[in-house]
This record gives C-alpha cells, sequence and structure tokens, in this order.
C-alpha cells in the first residue's frame, strides 16, 4: 500500500474511531457490564445505540466525500476508480444508520413494553420535544436510501434525473446534524459538538462548490467564445 | 475493498447488535435484577418522602432545559448525563436517597450508576420508569404543560396525600 493510499485509510479510521473513543470514555464503564444484568430493561440496546449514531454519522460524511470527490482522491491515490467503494460503504453507511433508530425502538419497546417501532421510523413531529428530532433523523435516513435506491435503479429507469436524486444525500448530513444535536449526550458537549458541526459545514460548503460547478457546466459561456476558458490540451 | 468494507460494517452492526438481542433474550426473568444494586421507589413513596420531609430525598431530572421547563417533577434539579462527571455532588452524597430519572429512564439509570460511580451510595430511579410512571400515578408536574409552579404541584401533592 503507498503512503497516500496509508494516509487516506488512516484519515477514515481517525474519523471513525475519535467519535466511538470519546463515548466509550464518557460511557465510564466496563466493556462486560452491558453483558450482565444489573441495568434495568432495554438499557443495553440503548448504550448501543449511541455508538451506532456516531457511526453513521461519520460514515455518511465520508461517503459524501466519496461521492464528491472520488475521482480526485482515486487519482490521488493511484487508483483506477473509487466507485466500488463508494457502493460498498453506501450500503454499509445505509445499514448502520437504519440499525440505530431500531436500536432505540428495541430500548423503548423492552423499557415500556409496548411497541415502540412505529413511533420512532414514522415519528410525529409536534407529538413532543423529541419527536421532532426524530422525524429530523428519520429524513436523514429516509433521504439516505432514496439516494441509494436513485444509484441502484435510477440508471436503468431514470437516466437524467437519478444523480439529482442521488444528490439528495448531500443533505442528510445537515439535517442528521440537527438531530443529533437535539438528541445527542456527548454530541452537546466539547470537542464532538463542534468536530461533528464542522463536518456538517463542511458538507454543505462542498455541496455549494458542486451546485456552482454544475450551474457552470449547464449554463457557462459556450466553447469557443471569448468569455469561455482556453481548450486544454 | 468491498467485501472488506462490507464485513467491517457486518461486524460492527453485530458487535452493536449482541448486548441489545442478549438483553431481549434474558427477559422477562432477569427484568428487575438492577434492584439488588440500585434504589427503586414507587411514585407514591416518593412523593410522599418529598412532601413530609421524612428523609432528605433529592430528585434529579437528567433531561434538556426544554424538556425540564416543559415539565418536571416539583424541585427536581437538573443535572444531564454529561454535566455528571464535573458537577458539584456534596449535597447528593449527603441525602438519604437521590432518586434520578428522565422520561423512561434510560438516561436516568445512566445518571444514577454514574452518581453510584462517584460515591452517592444511595442514588436509585423511579419504579416504572420516568415521569411517565410519576404522571401514570395521577402526581402533579411543574412547569409549562401544567401551568403549575413548584410550590404549586408540590401544594397538589400534600393535599393528593391526605
Amino acid at each position: 500500500m503507498n503512503a497516500r493510499r496509508l494516509l487516506a485509510l488512516s484519515a477514515a479510521i481517525t474519523i471513525l474511531g475519535v467519535p466511538l473513543t470519546i463515548f466509550w470514555a464518557r460511557l465510564e464503564a466496563s466493556p462486560s457490564f452491558y453483558l450482565g444484568d444489573g441495568f434495568p430493561p432495554g438499557q443495553a440496546s440503548y448504550v448501543m445505540m449511541r455508538p451506532a449514531g456516531h457511526l453513521a454519522y461519520c460514515l455518511l460524511f465520508l461517503q459524501i466525500v466519496l461521492g464528491l470527490h472520488g475521482k480526485r482522491l482515486a487519482r490521488w491515490m493511484g487508483l483506477e476508480t473509487l466507485l466500488p467503494l463508494h457502493r460498498a460503504l453506501g450500503f454499509s453507511t445505509l445499514g448502520i444508520m437504519a440499525l440505530h433508530p431500531l436500536l432505540f425502538a428495541l430500548a423503548s419497546s423492552l423499557r415500556t413494553g409496548k411497541n415502540k417501532l412505529w413511533e420512532t421510523f414514522l415519528p410525529d413531529p409536534s407529538a413532543y420535544y423529541w419527536a421532532f428530532y426524530f422525524f429530523l433523523g428519520a429524513i436523514a435516513l429516509y433521504g439516505t436510501a432514496l439516494a441509494v435506491a436513485a444509484a441502484v435503479w435510477g440508471p436503468r429507469w431514470a437516466p437524467r434525473a437519478w444523480r439529482w436524486i442521488h444528490g439528495v444525500n448531500y443533505l442528510c448530513l445537515p439535517v442528521a446534524w440537527f438531530h443529533c444535536r437535539g438528541t445527542g449526550n456527548e454530541v452537546r458537549d466539547q470537542p464532538l459538538e463542534d468536530v461533528y458541526g464542522v463536518m456538517a459545514l463542511a458538507v454543505v460548503v462542498m455541496l455549494g462548490w458542486r451546485l456552482r460547478q454544475a450551474w457552470k457546466g449547464s449554463f457557462g459561456p459556450p466553447a469557443g467564445s471569448p468569455a469561455s476558458p482556453a481548450p486544454t490540451a | 475493498m468491498r467485501l472488506a468494507v462490507v464485513l467491517l460494517a457486518l461486524a460492527a452492526a453485530a458487535l452493536l447488535s449482541w448486548p441489545a438481542v442478549r438483553e431481549a433474550r434474558r427477559l422477562p426473568e432477569g427484568a428487575d435484577a438492577w434492584k439488588r444494586d440500585y434504589f427503586a421507589i414507587l411514585p407514591r413513596d416518593l412523593a410522599r418522602m418529598m412532601a413530609t420531609g421524612e428523609s432528605r430525598v433529592i430528585v434529579v431530572d437528567t433531561r434538556e432545559d426544554a424538556e425540564y421547563a416543559d415539565y418536571h417533577i416539583p424541585f427536581a434539579l437538573r443535572i444531564p448525563v454529561r454535566d455528571i462527571p464535573g458537577a458539584d455532588l456534596r449535597d447528593l452524597k449527603k441525602a438519604d436517597l437521590v432518586i434520578c430519572y428522565c422520561v423512561k429512564d434510560l438516561r436516568g439509570f445512566e445518571a444514577a450508576r454514574l452518581l453510584q460511580q462517584r460515591g452517592v451510595a444511595n442514588a436509585g430511579l423511579i419504579d416504572g420508569f420516568g415521569i411517565y410512571a410519576w404522571e401514570s400515578a395521577g402526581l402533579p408536574v411543574a412547569g409549562i404543560y401544567s401551568g403549575l409552579t413548584d410550590e404549586e404541584a408540590m401544594k397538589r401533592i400534600r393535599e393528593s396525600l391526605r
């Protein structure tokens, strides 16, 4: 593995590992505690839901960076393409994003003795304090599912429109940021508060840049006109 | 590379799900095992202790500002779980009983556990879990939803216990 690929891999591991490490340090519990029985029903599911959320957020960030800069990164790393990685990471991200509310639904159901699956996956944003932020999380999850569906079936069924639908995923991270700011525990404390905020802001900036490029490509001056850039060899 | 990513994701999902599956499988037999190490008090017993002052009880609300403002157990102290490591716990250590709560005590239990680790030996939860159990027992809450102050809600508790 060359140095650049190693650097890219290290960056990805750091982005994924740091929030999980902070979560574990803040938990102040031994690894085996939540495998025992010294806690009320649903507690282990609730505690495991939190690192699933951190993982989902960071995976979504990495996936969006790959989506926006995949070609550049591939060239920099001396690879032909990163598309297979982007596809695999897309499915993985969606899976972990779905696991996060599933674990919460299990925690709530075990704690209250009532089925909380529908309330978790189809939250009423006006119901109570948490429901609005759950609703934002649901938007991020379903937006990502839509993006994955667009990539899988779009090229065949909507060859022109599927990229725009797929691009909905860029908005999922800022929405997920509002979700975790409203519901998270360690996310509302330093340093994760700033780190996650910077990630969401970076995606918004990258998206703005990408839209500008698309605008220039669609509506820029025609090739050969004095205002158009000189052709490159 | 694709296979490695998918396998890692599956491994992560399995690792995160394992404690959850284990706890689901041990129920209902193990549902009350936590009461070995933590106090569990019924809402009406807690209300009586608060109203009569027979013991020094401190109730800790582990929810967020907005939730607390909407409704809370009268005279509950607000200490979110993330603030416990840096909080001054001297008063809590002197109390006869410290009851942590949130909505369903998912955060409440974490708070009670962290407090016990920091020397607040008499930390516990509401039996029935959270402010849901308090309201289900017909006990009044203070805050915007009820329109009651802490004093007014406590007065209603005293009246209901006569």
